[in-house]
């Protein structure tokens, strides 16, 4: 975890254990069944409706899935700038 | 106006990605295991068709495998699954009667030890015990897999040993490496290449073997709670009594 990703989550108000959290349920759970997309891939908008429509499937519960969509949008944050 | 472009977006989004973004948990080999396992507390029902075709005695032989395994993620890591019925339809093959036939029902277990992503290299251990009809079988796989990006790299090394007869006198041994590479072309479809390499010992107590090698491509779909995978593998080795091709077919619904 970076500097940058836990400083722009601090931005959003996500402390860095939600996004150690989101990063280790992003890459176990997501690749059950397809590879990792690049963030920068899909909008701030469209990410949070994305990872919502998988959710159910990856066996995320809601504040998972939210830390998930933080964590991801924590490391767009920092990619985009 | 900001809402109703926020909500175009979304449709769009929905019309162009709904169907890739809501999979199984989808296998993208046939012939091969991958070293992720099923989310905690999900169910998947998975059935399997193999047909098989070769020559064996001067006389041509087909045959088709059916499995129905039922997948249950356990933990963050392990992954347990019961097949439920194996069981085949098979003609001219030797020594076995024409027709339906049960075979064996079987437990199997993975468990993952690291990650393909995250990890130098992702690594997850099998262990699959069947018994069925005068039939004992055991089953021990090493699962290697590494991702680089859209690209799925993967290796299976395994070791069965069966037992058969009445009184399970029969005894035979196996070691299989298995390769495969796949290639996420989008997130609903992928398509690769599986290698299988066999290594046959009849007989435990004798140095008498037979080596098989089966190359051949694979293609995966998925959309919504399941997916679709099909493989097809040429024999490249003259193995009498072994089949000249062999297509598997796996089709996942998550619960």
């Amino acid at each position: 975890m970076t500097y940058e990703v836990v400083h722009a989550g601090a931005r959003a108000h996500i402390d860095e254990s939600t996004l150690r959290e989101g990063r280790t349920l992003f890459v176990s759970r997501c690749i059950e069944c397809h590879t990792l997309p690049i963030v920068s891939r899909y909008d701030a908008v469209a990410w949070p409706w994305l990872v919502n429509d998988m959710s159910a499937r990856a066996g995320l519960k809601p504040a998972e899935r939210d830390a998930v969509v933080a964590y991801i949008l924590a490391v767009r944050a920092q990619t985009n700038k | 106006m900001h809402s109703r472009t926020t909500f175009l977006s979304l449709c769009v989004i929905a019309l162009t990605f709904s169907p890739h973004f809501c999979f199984s948990g989808a296998r993208h080999f046939t012939f091969l295991y991958e070293t992720t396992t099923s989310a905690p507390g999900s169910i998947e029902l998975e059935n399997w068709v193999t047909f098989r075709t070769g020559n064996s005695h001067d006389q041509r032989f087909s045959e088709l495998d059916f499995r129905h395994e039922f997948e249950f993620g356990i933990t963050d890591r392990l992954q347990l699954s019961v097949y439920v019925a194996d069981w085949r339809y098979q003609t001219g093959v030797a020594d076995r009667a024409s027709g339906f036939a049960y075979s064996a029902s079987a437990v199997e277990a993975i468990y993952n030890l690291t990650n393909p992503v995250v990890d130098p290299i992702g690594i997850s251990i099998y262990q699959e015990v069947k018994v069925g009809d005068r039939l004992v079988e055991s089953e021990s796989k090493l699962i290697v897999q590494r991702n680089f990006g859209p690209l799925i790299i993967a290796y299976n090394a395994t070791l069965e040993a069966v037992w058969e007869g009445s009184g399970l006198e029969d005894q035979e041994g196996e070691f299989q490496q298995a390769l495969g590479a796949s290639y996420e072309l989008s997130p609903s479809f992928s398509a690769g290449l599986e290698m299988l390499h066999e290594f046959v010992f009849p007989k435990w107590d004798t140095n008498e073997h037979r080596q098989n090698f089966f190359i051949g491509p694979n293609v995966s779909v998925r959309s919504g709670r399941w997916f679709a995978t099909v493989t097809a593998l040429a024999q490249a080795t003259q193995t009498a009594d072994e089949p000249d091709w062999q297509v598997r077919t796996i089709v996942g619904f998550g619960f």
